[in-house]
């Protein structure tokens, strides 16, 4: 039965430089499944996606992808084994063109112009800024793009760092509307957030963290009415 | 008129072999992010390359590829045997640079226990050509028409090619890149090949336009870091541009010289003088490349 998640991570912990930042967390994310990462700011959210991603050492704790546990994750076999990650910064290649962005999210794959066409039918809007640098992009075009680079691995699994932060609040919803939209195709999504309750209402659960672990997890219903959730959550802002 | 012709073929020729010998430095900082000065030493084993196939009776041009893959080798070499440990220990940019300095050094070494420190020259015919009314040996034509080969090569590489995008990609955002799936050592390594080919055949022609000596790389350091740093570091096309114009300026530079009644040995002044000017005004370069600065 473990066939059905898509990512599960058990009990894992890690940090920079021998500072543990996440400590013990555990998830499971299904095929086709919205999961909402929470929490204040310095929680340890980058922190677990990156983990997740084999950008940093796991310190305690193992992943399972597709159902087979991983030896030494580490991105160049992540992105081969079907996963796609967005950093919360700097997740364009500024001087490239739009077209060559896309190019580089499916490197080494002969029929890219074909994937494109698909990804672009999702992404309409870069359409017409094919040729332009992406460092002539607007905010939200850019994370439009930082997503349109991912999908082109054509990826199953999607870890996604904060790609609404710092956007307006219409383009907070039409970021949101897309990644519905890839979730739509069976890609599952590890979707961390700020952006509270644009992310609850495309997501399937969620869990909050703080400090560094996973304090409550649920559905969206849940996670709202959570009585706690005001003070885990902005009692330890700032 | 004629005189205005000798300056714009001088100015062509300099401007040329700078840009073959900053290439390779531009390329290299921007996707390793530090300034090898054993980029000099790339430059004179080059030379000395051509000098032993010479030596043994084959033109310097049939040389030149040799002199590409002897660089290219060493260039190879200093990032696996140096660079790369060093980078893996999380060394900084100020180790890895102290690093090359101690490269060069050493390579420069080994290169006048083999050669001496003496003066060499090539045996190549002294065979000229007048053009739109400026001489120029046949030496400078070459270096001429390869300078602007390897611009035109290197855009469509970058341009053209996944491998040249993948570059400018790596060189954008390393991070991203591997987060992409691209092979970034495999780039890195195609970085220092090309980047050390190149400037050992830059060597060849520069020690045929002069003279030989195991300082030969390590005297041109200086205006091929004005270049790349006029260019705007890692900027490809800004060091194009910027080869040409401090070549101008030194050209130029000269005749005021002369007619001053100074000694046109002052000429590389003139690189340190607009190399300052450049960290004082525009820190950035004339292409102002602000790409690399946006990210650690
Ligand atoms: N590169 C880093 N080196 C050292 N500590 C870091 C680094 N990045 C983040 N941290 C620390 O890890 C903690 C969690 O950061 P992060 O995962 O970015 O939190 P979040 O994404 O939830 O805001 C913070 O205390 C932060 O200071
Ligand atoms: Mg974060």
């Amino acid at each position: 039965m473990s066939s059905s998640w898509v990512l599960e991570a058990e009990g894992i912990s890690s940090g920079y430089a021998g500072l543990k930042v996440v400590d013990g967390v555990s998830l499971r994310l299904g095929r086709g499944e919205v999961l909402v990462v929470l929490g204040p700011n310095g929680s340890g959210k980058s922190t677990l996606l990156k983990a997740l991603f084999g950008l940093l050492p796991l310190m305690e704790g193992r992943l399972r992808l597709m159902g087979r546990w991983l030896e030494k994750p580490e991105p160049e076999g992540m992105v081969r084994m079907g996963v796609g990650y967005v950093p919360q910064v700097d997740n364009v290649f500024p001087s490239l063109t739009v077209r060559e962005n896309l190019e580089m999210g499916a490197f080494g794959v002969r029929d890219w112009r074909r994937r494109m066409k698909n990804v672009i039918e999702l992404f309409p809007e870069l359409q017409k800024k094919l040729d332009l640098p992406a460092l002539n992009l607007s905010g939200g075009e850019r994370q439009m793009l930082a997503l349109a680079r991912a999908l082109m691995a054509q990826p199953e699994v999607l870890l996604l760092d904060e790609p609404s932060a710092g956007l307006a609040p219409g383009m907070v919803k039409r970021v949101m509307g897309r990644i519905e939209e890839v979730r739509k195709t069976g890609v599952a999504v590890l979707l961390v957030e700020q952006n509270v309750r644009s992310a609850l209402q495309i997501a399937d659960r969620g869990f909050i963290m703080a400090g560094g672990r996973k304090v409550f997890e649920g559905t969206p219903e849940e996670i709202l009415s959570h009585r706690d959730m005001g003070r885990i959550y902005f009692g330890m802002r700032g | 008129m004629a005189d205005v012709a000798q300056l714009a073929a001088n100015i062509l020729i300099t401007g040329s072999l700078y840009v073959l010998m900053a290439v390779g430095l531009t390329m290299v900082y921007r996707i390793m992010r530090f300034a090898n000065f054993a980029h000099a030493e790339l430059i004179t084993l080059g030379a000395y390359t051509a000098y032993s196939l010479n030596q043994l009776g084959f033109s310097i041009y049939i040389a030149l590829p040799f002199a590409f893959t002897a660089s290219a080798l060493l260039a190879v070499s200093l990032e696996r045997m140096v660079f790369m440990p060093i980078r893996d220990r999380g060394g900084d940019v100020i180790s890895l640079m102290i690093a090359s300095i101690g490269a060069g050094m050493v390579v420069r070494h080994l290169l006048q226990q083999v050669y001496s420190a003496r003066v060499l020259t090539y045996n190549i015919p002294l065979v000229s050509y007048e053009l739109l009314g400026a001489r120029v040996s046949q030496t400078q034509l070459v270096i001429v028409l390869l300078g602007i080969l390897s611009i035109l090569l290197f855009h469509l590489l970058l341009t053209g090619t996944t491998l040249g995008r993948a570059m400018r990609a790596t060189s954008d955002n390393p991070g991203l890149a591997r987060a992409s799936g691209i092979p970034v050592h495999r780039v890195m390594l195609l970085t220092w090949v090309l980047g050390g080919g190149i400037a050992g055949m830059a060597g060849v022609l520069r020690a045929a336009d002069t003279r030989l000596v195991p300082t030969l790389g390590w005297e041109v350091l200086l205006p091929v870091f004005a270049v790349v740093l006029l260019g705007g570091i890692g900027s490809f096309y800004g060091a194009v541009a910027a080869a040409y114009l401090l070549a101008a300026a030194e050209n130029v530079g000269v005749l005021v010289l002369s007619s001053l009644g100074i000694s046109t040995g002052y000429r590389y002044a003139i690189s340190f003088v607009i190399l300052i000017l450049v960290l004082l005004f525009r820190p950035h370069g004339i292409a102002g490349s602000r790409l690399g600065g946006e990210r650690e």
